[in-house]
């Protein structure tokens, strides 16, 4: 389509617009009737975009926070503190932006648990996985280069432990150490690391990875499930009804405007948990950090409990070499599957192994929660 | 001569072609590795090493044979112990993840309340998950007093 050749057919604005900007309207409003399979129609399967709406609130609150917190550690806690007790609903944006993060990384985590639990993985959607874990990757990151900017107690004990993992790489391991601490321990120029990390690096490539996420769905459309079950019939000899096209129509339905219909009921659904969690729950601000004392009662915060028991159970360096082990097993596990498949023909060890790992994390947090010691 | 170039173009470049893209390869990669330099010294830490001072801590008649005290050596928490004479200078740093194990005089152990390592006196590892004993600072007696090689404080933190 040469845009020489495209005559002004519509008048006013409309006709400014496309020819400054000449896109086809039409072609995109097909593709977003694309038609889309009946199972996304349960929330369960459609939580994608719930951690893409809590992203875009954690934006606009952090941006906001930027306004009055100072990223250098004689004052940084003061500034916390100025915004949760003296700037006007300071302690709203901050406990928006707090409960948001957990928020995000429990729908992160949902998603995953359902792309797994129903095989959505596998080929030719292995590079979609990766790219998912990524995601997962960066969601934390946020969670914890946040955590130590407030520089309180538990913030900068964290950012003590956490860091310290990475001196534990082989041969690489203290060097990384140092660059992201600025130094031999948690100092002054820590925090002027971490901040731009969470809030300049971290952003900008949680949106490429969001953007390659989603252009990657586009392209290869989200697991027919119907369809893969009687192929899967079919494999097994039994009788598969054929896919004709009347049954294609009734077993999709268009992506817009039914399924974003979805997506907003569980996004004000979330809202409406972030508001009132925010609101019985206000942030709070514990003493300011003391590199000489670490306190007696010290957990990070609940999303860290199953790697914090696991490494109380294990000896340093067989707990960090089996967190190191499962990451990437995590990773890479769409190959790992389709081995298993090959091997033995079993279809199902992501049913019972997503249950089980789901179970295993509940069980360590709840043992944190009420664990003495 | 003609043909020889004409071959060479078949091949798809020319000598000339050749020593041209060499040279310009090799500068290339000569100033990225400056520059690459310059960043790394850029964005390596000022301070790798941080610098031992020698502090008094308290005269020797104050630590006898046998006892122990906890103290504040320039910003670090020491555990002196005077083990038959011998004067020993015990960081309480933990040797798992960083946290400051804390001594409880009733017990006479270190106690990290991380991820719970617990340690003897002599700074060995009793239980949890440590995976070295605690670090110890070197002690000098001059004069009935002792004194103590700790880190300086690497600044404000
Ligand atoms: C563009 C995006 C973001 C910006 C500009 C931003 C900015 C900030 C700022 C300035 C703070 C320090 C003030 C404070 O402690 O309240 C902060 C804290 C924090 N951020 Fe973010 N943030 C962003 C995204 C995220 C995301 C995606 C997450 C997690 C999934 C996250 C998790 C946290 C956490 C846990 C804290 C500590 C909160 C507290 O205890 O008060 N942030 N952020
Ligand atoms: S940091 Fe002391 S036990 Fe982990």
């Amino acid at each position: 389509m040469s845009i020489e050749s495209t005559p002004q057919t519509k008048k006013g604005w409309r006709g400014w617009l496309g020819e400054r900007f000449p896109i086809d309207v039409k072609v995109y409003e097909e593709l977003a009737k694309e038609p889309i399979p009946k199972h996304m129609e349960r929330w369960w399967f459609a939580l994608g975009g719930t951690p893409l709406l809590l992203f875009a609130i954690q934006a606009i609150t952090g941006i906001l926070l930027t306004w009055y917190y100072v990223p250098r550690p004689d004052v940084a806690y003061e500034s916390v503190q100025r915004i949760t007790t003296q700037i006007p609903y300071g302690w709203w944006v901050r406990g928006i932006h707090q409960w948001g993060s957990q928020l995000m990384i429990i729908t992160v985590v949902l998603h995953m648990l359902r792309t797994f639990t129903t095989g959505a993985y596998r080929r030719p959607r292995e590079l979609n996985w990766m790219i998912g874990t990524g995601l997962l990757v960066i969601t934390l990151s946020f969670a914890f280069t946040g955590y130590a900017l407030v520089n309180d107690q538990l913030s900068y004990w964290a950012t003590t432990v956490g860091t310290n993992m990475f001196a534990e790489i082989p041969i690489v391991g203290p060097i990384i150490l140092q660059m992201i601490r600025g130094g031999m321990v948690v100092t002054a120029d820590t925090m002027t690391r971490l901040y731009p990390l969470h809030i300049g690096a971290l952003p900008t490539i949680i949106v490429t990875f969001i953007v390659l996420h989603v252009i990657l769905i586009r392209f290869l459309g989200v697991t027919d499930l119907d369809k893969r079950e009687r192929e899967r019939l079919a494999r097994a000899g039994k009788s598969a009804p054929a896919n004709g096209k009347h049954e294609r129509e009734a077993s999709h339905f268009p992506f817009f405007p039914d399924h974003m219909m979805t997506e907003l009921v569980i996004g004000m659904g979330v809202l409406i948990i972030l508001v009132n969690l925010t609101i019985l729950f206000p942030p709070t601000l514990g003493p300011h950090a003391n590199p000489a004392e670490t306190p007696s009662h010290i957990k990070p915060e609940w999303y860290f409990y199953p790697v914090f028991r696991w490494l109380k159970l294990f000896p340093l360096q067989l707990g960090l070499a089996g967190l190191g082990i499962g990451a990437a097993c995590f990773v890479l596990w769409p190959f790992i599957d389709a081995f298993i498949e090959k091997r033995t023909g079993n279809r199902d060890v992501n049913v019972y192994l997503g249950f089980l790992v789901a179970v295993g994390a509940f069980v360590f947090i709840l043992w944190e929660l009420f664990a003495l010691q | 001569m003609d043909e020889a170039k004409q071959v060479g173009e078949e091949q798809g470049m020319t000598r000339r072609d050749f020593l041209m893209s060499a040279a310009m390869t090799t500068s290339l990669a000569a100033s990225a590795t400056v520059a690459a330099s310059f960043g790394w010294q850029f964005v390596y830490p000022a301070v790798a090493q941080i610098p031992t001072v020698q502090v008094l801590a308290l005269s020797l008649s104050k630590l006898p044979a046998g006892t122990s005290k906890v103290m504040k050596l320039g910003g670090n928490e020491v555990l002196l112990v005077n083990k038959n004479g011998a004067v020993h200078a015990i960081s309480t740093v933990c040797t798992h993840l960083g946290c400051r194990a804390a001594w409880e005089e009733s017990r006479r152990q270190f106690v990290c309340p991380c991820h719970v390592g617990v340690f003897d006196a002599d700074g060995k590892v009793v239980a949890g998950p440590p995976p070295r004993p605690l670090g110890e600072f070197a002690v000098e007696v001059k004069a009935g007093n002792i004194y103590v090689a700790v880190p300086q404080k690497e600044g404000a933190a």
